[in-house]
C-alpha cells in the first residue's frame, strides 16, 4: 500500500466496524424479548388466529341455521305474519281473509328475513369475544353489528355482508398495557342448508285459494261439509274452534322437519313445521 | 505521530509490523469478539423452533379434524343435519342412540375422534363406549344451541 488515502481506509474500516457492532449490540439489547422468542412463534400465532377465524365462521353457520329454524317456526305459527294480520285474528289464529271479503296474504319472505336477522343478532351478541389463545397471549374478537343481506335459495339460506370481524392478536403486555401485535379480518358471510324451502308458502296459498271457493255455500252445515271435502289431507281443521261465524282455523303439517326447542321438557326435538291460520268465508263479494 | 509517518514513503509501520497487517488483525479480533458476544446472547434458542413445530402440528391437525367432524353430514330421523347440530340432542334420550350410531360410523371411517360438550364432561361417553380411553386433543369450539345459549365442545381422540 503506497498511498496515504489507502492507509487511512484500514483505520477507518476498523473504527466503522466497531461502531456498527456496538450500535447493533445496544439495539439488540433493547429488544432482547423479541430475540428470545422461539423462531416461528409469530408465524404460528397467525395460524392460531386463522383457527379462531374458522371457529367464529362455524358458529356463524350454525347460528344462521338455528335463526332460520326459529324464524320458520315462529312465522308459521303466526300464519306467515309477524304480529297480527291486517284481517285480524280469530282466537289465536291470524286471518288470511276477513268478513268483508278482504284477502290478507302475508309477505312471508320479508317477514322471514326480518325474523332471521333478529334471531341472528341475538346469537352473535352472545359469542364470547375475549379468550386466552394457546400460542398468542390473548385474542379478542371485535365485531360491531353485522349487516346482512339474506337470500333464500331453494333450501339454502345465503347471508352476505361487507362487514368484517376483526380478531386482535395480543403480544406480551408492555408496561402493563396490552400490546396489539396484529389483526386478522374475516368476512362472516354464510351459505347454509336449512332443509326448508320458503316456497312451501306458495303451495299453501294456492291450496287456500282452492277451498276458498266454498264461500258460495250459504248454509253453515254445507260450508263445513265443503271445507272438509276440499281441504288437502295435511290440513287439520280445528273443529273444536268452529262457532257460528263462517270462519275456520287450520293447522297444516308441512313435510319439513326442523329442530325445535320444547319449553316443557327443555329438550330439542325434530318437529314438523306447522302453519296455523284461519280463513273467513264471507258471503259477499271479495275485495282484494 | 502518524502525521510524521504518513509523510514517509512506503507507508506507516508499527515497529516491524506493517500497518495493513495490523489493521486486518484488529479487524479479525473485533469480528471474533462480537461473534462470541452475539452467540452467547442467542444461546439456548437453537432447538426451540423444531420443538414448537412438532407441538403445533398436532394441535392444528386436531383443530382441522374437529372442524371437519362438526361439519360432517348426518341423518337423524330422516332429516339431513350436521354433526354440530347434535349438540342440541345431547341430553335427549330420543336421539341418543341415533347420534351415537352416526358418530360410530364416522369414527370407523376416520381418526377415532368424538366431540364432547364441556358442560357435560361426565357424560363424554354418551357418544362412545364408556371403557374407551379418550384424550383431549384440540382447542374448544363454541356452538350455538336452538334456545339461544352457547356450548363449548372439545375434540377427543381414542388413545
Amino acid at each position: 500500500m503506497r498511498h496515504k488515502k489507502s492507509q487511512l481506509f484500514n483505520l477507518s474500516l476498523i473504527i466503522v466496524t466497531i461502531v456498527v457492532f456496538i450500535t447493533a449490540m445496544f439495539f439488540i439489547g433493547d429488544n432482547t424479548e423479541a430475540f428470545r422468542q422461539q423462531v416461528g412463534v409469530r408465524a404460528f400465532n397467525i395460524l392460531d388466529t386463522y383457527q379462531w377465524g374458522e371457529k367464529f365462521l362455524i358458529y356463524v353457520d350454525q347460528a344462521a341455521k338455528y335463526s332460520a329454524f326459529n324464524a320458520v317456526y315462529g312465522i308459521a305459527d303466526n300464519g306467515g305474519f309477524i304480529g297480527d294480520s291486517e284481517c285480524g285474528r280469530y282466537i289465536e289464529y291470524n286471518l288470511l281473509s276477513n268478513a268483508d271479503g278482504r284477502e290478507c296474504v302475508p309477505d312471508y319472505e320479508a317477514n322471514l328475513e326480518k325474523q332471521v336477522l333478529e334471531n341472528l343478532n341475538k346469537y352473535l351478541d352472545i359469542y364470547p369475544v375475549s379468550e386466552e389463545g394457546q400460542y398468542s397471549f390473548k385474542i379478542k374478537i371485535k365485531k360491531e353489528k353485522i349487516e346482512y343481506d339474506l337470500l333464500f335459495n331453494g333450501e339454502n339460506l345465503i347471508g352476505t355482508t361487507m362487514d368484517e370481524v376483526t380478531i386482535e392478536i395480543y403480544g406480551k403486555p408492555k408496561e402493563g398495557v396490552m400490546n396489539i401485535i396484529g389483526t386478522y379480518d374475516v368476512n362472516p358471510s354464510f351459505n347454509v342448508d336449512v332443509g326448508y324451502d320458503i316456497r312451501d308458502y306458495d303451495l299453501l296459498i294456492s291450496q287456500a285459494s282452492t277451498i276458498y271457493g266454498c264461500r258460495t255455500e250459504k248454509e253453515m252445515a254445507g260450508l263445513i261439509e265443503c271445507v272438509k271435502k276440499n281441504k288437502p289431507d295435511n290440513w287439520q281443521l280445528r273443529e273444536d274452534l268452529i262457532k257460528d261465524e263462517r270462519v275456520f282455523a287450520f293447522d297444516v303439517n308441512s313435510s319439513y322437519k326442523l329442530i325445535k326447542y320444547d319449553e316443557t321438557d327443555r329438550l330439542a326435538y325434530l318437529r314438523p313445521v306447522v302453519y296455523k291460520f284461519a280463513i273467513y268465508f264471507p258471503t259477499q263479494t271479495i275485495v282484494t | 505521530m502518524f502525521r510524521g509517518r504518513f509523510k514517509k514513503k512506503g507507508g506507516i509501520a508499527l515497529g516491524s509490523i506493517p500497518a495493513e497487517l495490523f489493521a486486518f488483525a484488529v479487524l479479525a479480533v473485533v469480528l471474533l469478539f462480537f461473534f462470541v458476544l452475539f452467540y452467547v446472547q442467542g444461546c439456548g434458542n437453537s432447538n426451540a423452533a423444531s420443538l414448537t413445530a412438532v407441538d403445533l402440528e398436532t394441535k392444528f391437525d386436531s383443530d382441522i379434524v374437529l372442524l371437519n367432524y362438526l361439519r360432517t353430514p348426518i341423518t337423524v330421523g330422516g332429516v339431513d343435519l350436521a354433526m354440530a347440530d347434535s349438540v342440541d340432542f345431547n341430553f335427549n334420550p330420543v336421539y341418543k342412540d341415533i347420534i351415537k350410531g352416526e358418530s360410530d360410523k364416522i369414527r370407523r371411517k376416520g381418526d377415532n375422534y368424538i366431540w364432547c360438550r364441556k358442560d357435560c364432561a361426565g357424560q363424554r361417553g354418551s357418544y362412545a363406549d364408556p371403557d374407551m380411553d379418550f384424550v383431549c386433543v384440540a382447542d374448544s369450539y363454541y356452538l350455538p344451541t336452538i334456545n339461544y345459549s352457547i356450548v363449548e365442545v372439545e375434540a377427543y381422540r381414542l388413545r
